[in-house]
């Protein structure tokens, strides 16, 4: 039986094998792989690049306290951009398929219409959500936006949802039983992690604080905008991102202020998009 | 002339199942307009289309496009050749501008001058060859309603176009778009067979792709579920209703469909069954299953593939089902939690749009419509409207809801239901959202219909109000539906509403909205009056069968009075062949056209009435009027125009045999008055 970390392993490793640059999880908090710069920037502007990296992804509204089989406050993705995308992209991605485990022919591989949006990042795409027997494991997207500049070329993006795709390959129901090396359990690495950001996320949070932080981050990352840093201006608009996504989570934001912070957020991946076109690195 | 079968098959990474039929569609009527531009003849086009491909095959194809001879005329001989017989230049310009000499040229008599003629010959042309050069443009032009870019290309289509494959007969049509070639390789199914399968006509695909587990013909798939589910239903004993626009849906989810039967937990079947059938159906693309007329704890999916390993699919999916069902679950009992007037509380929170503020703001305004409705119509339903207005929208704070939009409504009746409301305040709340699409189940409570008609109203004069309004193909918030949905809810209620009326005395109601938007008064109500005019053409054309200019176009549509216009659209379809009708209406013509723009008295005098002819016009009409108007209301058109028809005969006689337009002016204005007396009586049943 395939661990998790087997998992993560083998998707690497299929992945280098055609040429990707096997990058690591980006140390600021987010809510999902494109949000890793490797990503955001990758797809921006016309240099060709192919990565692949495993990304921790939090999503405060999904925690549960380590008591849903399903979700959770952070799950993992495996994250694959390549520009421009493949001719034979969809054809690579089932031999991906293949390769961790599942033979085609035993299963029911669909694709089916998914037009992914981020309106935090300014972007969306054109794709699908892939279904293995009914189960959504991928989310597959040829960009045509990001931080509201066009792409051209088109990047496509491949987001594997690990956890899922580890549990239909371990045959568990509940996710905390997930093998995750041969020695440990996913529940005895992340189960009270998950408890304590539950927590936090619902009721331990200074939501003022939090609006202030909001405040403070948006403010960094224009100031440095303005004196020309990218990466670092980057990383205070994914605070302002993730900061929103708790109070958000905590109900802290009314449905009219919601809108509005992801129009600041959006203004923020904007400026930075402007910022990295205007220099391409 | 030889002709052969035509294949064009375009291979695409699936195709989002909602836009395949118009896509191919589009293909079919731009293809067939194309050959007949350039004159290629054929005959019985088809289309076919599944998740990966759209195919284009005409049965019948000329290989060869026939020459063709056309007369075509120069300048006049006499303008053609000067003094030496040189031809001038006019005629060496017309020579030269279709490539022909002058050996080609005839003269021919026209009216009595003699014109220079030329027989314009073309030659044969090879089907093929125009082919190439039309299909990238005909590819390209197919209808493309979210078209993406991908890889380098600046050109979009629906999704990525993998490979085009196109054959007359054996000969392959080669072309190229910016994204591929034409190519004589296809592809199978996108698991059981993805590998490029070598074509050397057309006959030789439509054999191979069967054997490549592709059923091209979506009809022949849909036939294949269908025996499927029929096969199940019997082996398991089961009832499995196949909804048709998920069944659709289905048939362009598949290349090759294979159904199946899962099952779930039976303690699931406790929770209200749209929280099971939602994610099945519309997540799942699942048919429930029903045992004895109840849910069973069994429903039927269908596979892209064959029945290999099939047990390991049906787990799968039974897995994702329960997931899904515990979710549901969990969701409801955190429902359970709280009661509706406690969700309702959240409410001030939940913004209905920016400018017209949140759900609170607007149940306050549906309150106010609903209570006029109530009143108009001497419905006596003030206690009901007062307790199921604040709980209508309650629901959409409810986690259920959160998770399953579509069954907003629904799950605020269910939870209504579970804390004892009456019945009738439970189906309002159900109904409250009826129709949802055209076609859909109407309100069938009369406070449901009340509730429903306020809430669109309401939707429409808002969104209206803040310049949101419907333009083009643009209707984000679905406008048009919402209106005919009220328009048929009046109707099938049988509701006694000049809707006209009554939305004018809305309009001050939203007078802060569309003040900000420098509208005024008149401008607005002119603007929503108008739109609904428009929707009940149409409706009273598409949904009811009405011809525009025999009938729709003779009713007054303004004041907007639902069951009095569709009695008299009913009235004039019956009457358009009836004699007495057209008397009325040739005599209602005559009078308009007397009077029309002519002064007329404020009031008939007698007196002024001395000419024999109009003295017996206006005692026949009197004996009328009555009869007439008694048949007027009560919406009986027929006996109205039986009524009228007896003083018809003497308005014609009086225009007959008199100059109606008098030389003395008090006595002119006197007539235009009873004429338009007359006619306006008329009017009241047809323009």
């Amino acid at each position: 039986m395939m661990n998790f970390q087997e998992l993560k392993r083998k998707l690497q490793d299929f992945w280098s094998a055609r040429g990707c640059t096997i990058g690591e999880p980006y140390d600021v908090e987010k809510g999902a792989g494109t949000m890793n710069p490797l990503t955001f920037f990758g797809a921006l502007g016309e240099k060709p690049v192919a990565r692949a990296y495993v990304e921790p992804s939090r999503r405060p509204a999904d925690g549960r306290y380590g008591d849903n089989p399903n979700r959770l406050y952070q799950h993992h993705q495996f994250q694959v951009i390549i520009k421009p995308s493949p001719i034979d992209i969809v054809d690579t991605y089932i031999e991906s398929l293949e390769y961790i485990g599942f033979n085609k022919n035993e299963h029911d591989i669909r694709f089916v219409e998914d037009n992914w949006e981020s309106p935090t990042l300014g972007a969306f795409g054109k794709g699908w959500e892939v279904w293995l027997d009914g189960m959504e494991i991928t989310q597959f997207t040829f960009f045509q936006e990001i931080g509201g500049m066009t792409c051209k070329p088109v990047t496509a993006e491949i987001t594997y949802g690990l956890e899922r795709i580890a549990m239909y390959l371990q045959n568990v129901e509940n996710v905390y039983d997930l093998q995750y090396s041969d020695s440990e359990k996913y529940g005895e690495v992340y189960h009270r992690r998950e408890f304590d950001h539950s927590k936090y996320c619902f009721e331990l949070c200074d939501e003022k604080q939090l609006l202030q932080d909001f405040d403070n981050y948006e403010r960094e990352s224009k100031r440095l905008v303005a004196l020309g840093n990218i990466f670092t201006a980057y990383d205070f608009a994914l605070k302002c991102s993730h900061t929103f996504n708790v109070l958000d989570a905590r109900g802290a934001i009314s449905v009219t202020e919601r809108a509005h912070y992801i129009a600041r957020i959006r203004g923020l991946m904007r400026e930075v998009a402007k910022l990295y076109l205007s220099q391409e690195c | 002339m030889s002709a052969n079968k035509f294949l064009l098959e375009i291979g695409i990474e699936e195709i989002p199942a909602q836009y395949v039929k118009k896509m191919a569609e589009s293909l079919e009527t731009n293809v067939q307009k194309a050959l007949g531009e350039n004159n290629i003849e054929f005959n019985d086009v088809e289309v076919y289309y599944t998740p990966r491909r759209l195919v284009l095959l005409v049965n019948e194809m000329n290989n060869v496009i026939a020459g063709t001879v056309q007369e075509v005329k120069g300048p006049a001989k006499k303008s053609a050749f000067d003094e030496q017989n040189n031809p001038t230049r006019a005629l060496q310009g017309f020579l030269a501008g279709r490539k022909l000499t002058l050996d080609d040229t005839f003269i021919k008599d026209i009216n009595g001058v003699e014109y220079i003629f030329a027989n314009q010959k073309t030659e044969p042309k090879q089907t093929t060859d125009v082919l190439a050069a039309l299909l990238p443009n005909l590819v390209m032009s197919i209808y493309q309603p979210n078209p993406m870019r991908w890889n380098t290309f600046s050109g979009k289509f629906i999704r990525p176009i993998r490979w085009i494959l196109c054959f007359l007969g054996a000969t392959p049509v080669n072309f190229e778009l910016e994204f591929v070639k034409s190519v004589n390789t296809t592809r199978g199914h996108r698991t059981l067979a993805n590998h490029e399968i070598e074509i050397t006509s057309v006959d030789d695909y439509l054999a191979k792709l069967p054997q490549a587990f592709v059923i091209l013909n979506q009809n022949k798939r849909k036939n294949m579920i269908l025996a499927q589910i029929k096969k199940l239903e019997q082996q398991h004993n089961i009832v499995v209703p196949t909804d048709e626009d998920l069944l659709d849906e289905i048939v362009n989810l598949v290349e090759y469909p294979t159904a199946a039967v899962g099952s779930y937990d039976t303690a699931f079947l406790a929770l209200p069954e749209p929280i099971i059938i939602t994610p099945m159906k519309d997540h799942q693309r699942y048919f429930p299953a029903y045992q004895n007329g109840k849910l069973a704890d069994k429903f039927v999916f269908v596979r892209n593939g064959n029945d290999y390993c099939i047990d390991n699919v049906v787990k799968g999916n039974q897995r994702v089902l329960s997931a899904r069902l515990k979710d549901g679950e969990f969701f409801y009992n955190e429902d359970l939690k709280t009661t509706l007037a406690d969700k309702a509380k959240k409410l001030p929170d939940v913004v209905f749009q920016t400018k017209l503020g949140s759900y609170t703001e607007k149940m306050a305004r549906v309150a106010q419509i609903a209570d006029r409705l109530n009143r108009e119509l001497n419905l006596n339903l003030t206690d009901e409207i007062n307790t199921v207005v604040p709980l209508l929208k309650a629901d959409l704070v409810s986690a259920v809801v959160g998770e399953f939009s579509e069954i907003q409504g629904v799950m605020g009746a269910i939870y209504a239901q579970n804390e004892g409301y009456p019945q009738e305040i439970c189906r309002a709340i159900e109904e409250q959202y009826l129709p949802r699409f055209a076609g859909d189940k109407l309100p069938q409570t009369t406070l449901g219909a009340v509730i429903a008609i306020a809430d669109k109203l309401d939707s429409i004069m808002g969104l209206c109000a803040v310049n949101l309004k419907p333009t083009g193909s643009q209707d984000p918030f679905a406008l048009r539906r919402q209106a005919i949905g009220i328009l048929a809810t009046i109707k099938a209620h049988d509701f006694r509403l000049n809707l006209n009326a009554f939305i004018t005395s809305l309009a001050p109601v939203y007078a802060k909205f569309y003040t900000a938007e420098n509208m005024n008064e008149q401008e607005f109500t002119d603007y929503v009056l108008n739109f609904f005019a428009q929707r009940l053409s149409i409706m009273l054309n598409e949904e009811m069968g009405f011809a525009i200019s025999e009938v729709i176009n003779k009713i007054d549509l303004s004041t907007l009075n639902m069951s009095e216009i569709v009695k008299k659209a009913e009235a004039v379809a019956v009457l358009n062949n009836n004699t007495q009708f057209q008397e009325m209406t040739q005599v209602m013509q005559r009078i308009d056209k007397m009077i029309a723009g002519k002064p007329s008295a404020a009031q008939i005098d007698v007196a002024l009435v001395q000419n024999a002819d109009e003295k017996a016009m206006m005692t026949a009409f009197n004996a009328v009027k009555e009869s007439a108007e008694k048949a007027l209301a009560g919406a009986d058109y027929a006996g109205f125009v039986t009524a009228v028809n007896p003083c018809l005969a003497s308005v014609n006689t009086f225009f007959d045999n008199n100059l109606v337009m008098s030389e003395n002016l008090d006595e002119r204005a006197n007539r235009m008055a009873e004429l338009k007396q007359i006619s306006d009586l008329m009017h009241r049943f047809v323009l």
